[in-house]
């Protein structure tokens, strides 16, 4: 799933060890994430949106449409 | 000019899949020779076709084992084998790598211990069984701060292992066997030999899984 965790880390200007730190996950799970290896599970995106003070949908991006 | 040093740098796909499984394939054909010849020394006297295949077994997660041990204590040299992105994720992960290196030695030899045993093996019944019992006891007691200290992505990695590993037992164990029709004359040595595939299997899968990630 595409995302914009980097541009949000980078905004804060953490590497991806310190968000790995503060988010009690390895650095290779930021980097599957922000490579679009690994889609986190909901409690870790949570974290993610909570940690940045945006919501999940800004963070991971879908671009399903509800069909009417 | 940058164009010249791209296409010199050599591609990620060599550095991170071919040289280690060369390096993987030569290590892991020269242990397997070196466990055939110890087969069939005269101190052993050869053993039978499952429990050879323990012994076999054995020695890769005992060469495995080590070779994360290794790596682990020399991460600029185990970056080269291991399936890690660089150095500093061994330098990282060194508490859970040394833990599972020493889980999986210990596992290998619990194995080889059981696949040894008399009467076709060398080893007395009792001492093989403490040494397959003890090993595989400690092993799974330090694997435990493994599991505890894996994160989301690691646990998704070994759920999908196992899953795959799965479908290889049964496509490659589970064919071989109903192809055969084997009916072992030792059924101890053949669950022996069942799980130490499964293993390898579960073994096999994880690098694929984590090669993914």
């Amino acid at each position: 799933m595409e995302n914009r965790l980097k541009h949000y880390r980078d905004a804060k200007g953490w590497s991806q060890g310190e968000l790995a730190r503060r988010l009690g996950v390895s650095r290779q799970t930021i980097n599957a994430v922000e490579t679009d290896k690994y889609d986190p599970s909901l409690p870790l995106a949570l974290r993610m949106a909570r940690l940045f003070g945006v919501g999940v949908p800004d963070i991971f991006i879908d671009h399903w449409e509800p069909v009417e | 000019m940058m164009t010249e040093e791209k296409s010199r740098e050599t591609p990620k796909w060599v550095k991170k899949l071919l040289i280690p499984a060369l390096i993987g394939a030569v290590v892991g054909f020269c242990a397997s020779m070196a466990a055939l010849q110890f087969i069939d020394s005269p101190a052993v006297g050869g053993l039978g076709k499952s429990a050879s295949i323990a012994v076999l077994v054995a020695v890769l997660y005992i060469v495995v084992g080590l070779g994360v041990w290794f790596g682990t204590a020399s991460p600029g040299v185990g970056a080269r084998f291991l399936n890690v992105e660089d150095a500093d994720e061994l330098r990282e992960q060194k508490k859970v790598l040394t833990s599972s290196g020493a889980a999986m030695t210990l596992w290998g030899a619990a194995l080889l211990a059981l696949a040894l045993a008399a009467p076709d093996g060398p080893l007395p019944q009792g001492a093989a069984l403490a040494l397959g019992a003890g090993g595989l006891v400690i092993g799974t007691v330090l694997s435990i701060p493994v599991y505890r200290l894996s994160d989301e992505l690691m646990r998704a990695v070994n759920l999908e292992a196992g899953a795959l590993s799965y479908g290889l037992m049964l496509l490659f164990a589970g064919g071989r066997c109903s192809r055969t029709s084997v009916t072992p004359p030792h059924p101890h040595r053949s669950i022996c030999s069942l799980c130490s595939t499964w293993w390898c299997c579960w073994r096999v899968s994880s690098s694929w899984a984590a090669a993914a990630c």
